[in-house]
């Protein structure tokens, strides 16, 4: 089946996010060890949510920008 | 007026519609309106330009870092838009100023003039490179051109409007619009509104008739409105979902390795009118295999240009598919046009053999690299490799008690030690050696006659760029002009190095593997190995192989090899099955070109994410992938037609041989096949 090769996720078809964390999983469950360096759960976190649930995130951040923005700001300044 | 904002272009079209109706004039805001970057911030483009100014700096033994030159032009910017701002409300300023004003900096003022064409032609082509149409909106553009409406292209950049219209005119619309308006020309910007009266006067405009669309709420939005016209903002999520995306892989890439390989996809990835429909064999050209070659390719003209390397040849057949990425890929990597000449040779490991022989005569190693296929038996395998006359020779063969069916290889019951013993022995005869030296001169004559002719001689270090995997090859090569004395320095670059036999390398003759090299210990990249036909037959060139090389009166002539017999067709159809793999690879090579340029990484940057890829696609492939990518037909003319009958040689499938269902329904046999490679390179 025809496919592009850039999906609607934003993401490498044939080859997404998920797909790198399924080979994390086997890396550290089997023998063979950590072959090719630790992307940062932290990261692959982030990336798999602006994937997979940015359009609904970015959808509202754009609709409620200032009351977000206000939000945003108030929790910086109690930080 | 007031201006109307929307959140997808769908929506903002429509309404577009609707107004464009009443309007004569419609103006466009060019950058993220009709044209996005593939990169969320644009100030990046400016890093591959200033690495190429400190380049030429270099050049010219001035010693500046990138870095620096990147600080100066910032701040010479900087100052031109105070001085502008004296005068103007937009602190505005214009590219051929600065950047002329930045290389008087840094070189002589006579140099600057010629170094500006220069960079600027770099940094458009960069723009260009990170720029892509909006397909929606560019249709739009020439739907409303055709129904008679005037258009005009506004935006607010230092880049003059000479250069806007080069890099419209690349995006394809650059006759439907009747003027390109850049601040960079007047200083009068849609950020303080003064562009606007400035096109209504220059263009004699009606401004109850005029419609603008941009995607700034000020100069866009509040700026047109304030003059009277009706504007449309577009604020469009998914732009900001995929700017999110890309700033966060390179961001992530500057600290944590394995993210650089993966940024470097994302910014090969097409866009809009580019992302359509594709076959999967496509999808995994341009995903899989183009990163793979790019960093191969790269990897080479870095080399090339360390060791003062003047001229690459690219082997027949699978070098046909590495010299077409470099040619799309290697000028936006490196402009200052420090690169070797390159050139596609034709040879095979056939072709070579022979005339490898005509002055070393037929050494033992050669001998034993025929038998490592089971499929060669005897020494009539010997002469079908090597081209050698097996009537003139069964007298030679008989004085040391062999035929010509006499079983040499170890695989097959028939054999006896003392065959090989005889063989050594003949192979130390001078008469038999003489013999063979003269059945293979001609082929060697055409051969150096050939490379004569493509200027192989002229050079003094050459660059030899082949797949893998033993590198018999350059092997071969080396042996048949090593005892010339002008035959070069030859730097051997293989994409896999197996080296299932030693290679005899020298000062004058080196070999390495770029993305597994079994001398380097590197695991997951001998994932590569799971499928080599596989990558043989995704760069093979869509001609048959060569034959042999035949010496005619006035020169030499290429003896290719028929594509009318099964074989032949069998390739074929191989070629025209892989065809849109192949596409999917040419496709993406000037893409990773521009990509890699920008983020200035290389081929050591990009391995965890390849060493991802290798494993990932190569040793856990799905089983969709294993269907659609794995060859039909592969031939190769120096196995022979022999079926080896010790038992131990029955030898188990690979992973990428088994049946669907197998595949499918066999939950833990990529892990078992992945374990048992491992075992297998730690043994060897």
């Amino acid at each position: 089946m025809e496919k592009t090769v850039f999906n609607n996720r934003f993401d490498i078809s044939n080859n997404s996010i998920l797909r790198l964390i399924k080979h994390l999983f086997l890396n550290r469950l089997s023998v063979v060890g950590n072959i090719f360096g630790n992307p940062g759960l932290r990261y692959l976190l982030v990336l798999v949510v602006l994937h997979y649930f940015g359009k609904p995130f970015y959808w509202m951040v754009t609709r409620w920008e200032r009351p977000i923005r206000f939000i945003i700001n108030r929790i910086k300044q109690f930080k | 007026m007031t201006m109307q904002k929307f959140y997808t272009l769908e929506s903002l079209i429509r309404a577009g519609r609707i107004k464009a109706e009443q309007c004569e004039t419609v103006s466009f805001d060019l950058f993220d309106t009709l044209l996005i970057r593939r990169i969320h911030d644009p100030d990046l483009v400016k890093l591959p330009v200033a690495r190429y100014i400190a380049s030429l700096a270099k050049g010219q033994g001035i010693s500046i870092r990138p870095g620096k030159v990147q600080q100066l032009r910032d701040s010479i910017e900087n100052d031109h838009r105070r001085q502008t701002a004296k005068a103007f409300d937009d602190h505005e300023a214009c590219y051929p100023r600065f950047m002329s004003e930045l290389l008087q900096t840094i070189f002589s003022e006579q140099k600057a003039d010629h170094l500006l064409e220069m960079v600027t032609e770099y940094e458009l082509s960069m723009e260009n490179s990170m720029l892509v149409p909006r397909k929606q909106l560019v249709d739009w553009l020439v739907e409303l051109a055709e129904a008679g409406k005037r258009i005009f292209v506004v935006s607010d950049i230092y880049l003059p409007a000479v250069h806007l219209r080069k890099l419209i005119d690349r995006a394809g619309f650059l006759d439907k619009v009747e003027a390109v308006i850049s601040s960079a020309d007047t200083f009068l910007a849609k950020a303080s509104g003064h562009a606007f009266p400035l096109i209504e006067k220059d263009h004699s405009l009606d401004k109850t008739s005029w419609l603008h669309i941009g995607d700034n709420p000020i100069s866009d939005g509040l700026r047109p409105s304030e003059f009277g016209l009706p504007a449309l903002v577009i604020h469009d999520l998914s732009e900001r979902q995929r700017k999110s995306i890309v700033k966060r892989y390179y961001n992530y890439a500057l600290g944590v390795p394995i993210w650089r390989g993966r940024v470097l996809q994302q910014l090969m990835q097409p866009h809009e009118g580019e992302n359509i429909d594709r076959p999967p064999l496509y999808n995994e050209g341009y995903n899989f295999m183009a990163p793979m070659i790019g960093g191969f390719v790269q990897h080479i003209a870095e080399q090339c240009r360390t060791n003062n390397i003047t001229k690459i040849f690219f082997l027949s057949r699978e070098g046909w598919t590495f010299k077409q990425f470099w040619e799309k890929a290697v000028p936006l990597l490196y402009p200052d046009k420090n690169l070797p000449e390159i050139e596609y040779l034709y040879v095979s490991r056939m072709a070579l053999a022979g005339a490898s022989c005509a002055h070393q005569g037929l050494t033992q190693a050669n001998v034993n690299i025929t038998f490592l296929p089971p499929g060669n038996k005897d020494f009539s395998d010997v002469c079908r490799i090597f081209s050698l006359d097996i009537d003139s020779l069964v007298s030679h063969l008989q004085r040391f008690d062999l035929q010509p069916d006499t079983c040499l290889s170890p695989l097959y019951e028939a054999y006896e030690q003392v065959y090989s013993k005889r063989l050594e022995e003949m192979l130390d005869d001078e008469e038999f050696q003489k013999e063979i030296k003269n059945q293979t001169a001609p082929k060697n004559e055409a051969m150096c006659r050939y490379f004569e002719s493509v200027g192989f001689f002229n050079h003094e270090k050459v660059a030899i760029v082949d797949i893998g995997w033993l590198g018999t090859i350059q092997r071969f090569l080396f042996e048949a002009v090593q005892h010339r004395s002008d035959s070069p320095q030859c730097f051997g670059f293989l994409l896999g190095a197996t080296r299932g036999i030693p290679y005899p390398a020298s000062e004058k003759n080196r070999l390495e593997g770029v993305i597994y090299d079994k001398d380097r210990f590197n695991f997951p990249a001998s994932s590569i190995l799971y499928a080599r036909d596989l990558f043989e037959e995704a760069c093979r060139a869509p001609h048959p192989t060569l034959n042999g090389y035949k010496l005619t009166d006035d020169g030499y002539q290429l003896e290719f090899r028929t594509a009318k017999d099964s074989f032949g067709q069998a390739e074929k159809e191989q070629d025209s099955y892989f065809k849109p793999l192949q596409q999917g690879i040419i496709d993406a090579a000037e893409r990773y070109g521009g990509a890699s340029s920008l983020l200035g990484y290389g081929l050591e940057d990009y391995r965890p994410w390849y060493s991802y890829l290798l494993v990932s696609k190569m040793a856990f492939p799905s089983t969709k992938e294993v269907i659609n990518t794995r060859h039909k037909h592969h031939l190769d003319d120096f196995h022979g037609k022999n079926k080896p009958d010790m038992p131990n040689l029955k030898q188990k499938k690979q992973l990428w041989e088994l049946s669907e269902t197998r595949l499918r329904w066999r939950p833990f046999l990529r892990l078992g096949y992945f374990i048992k490679h491992l075992q297998e390179r730690l043994k060897y």
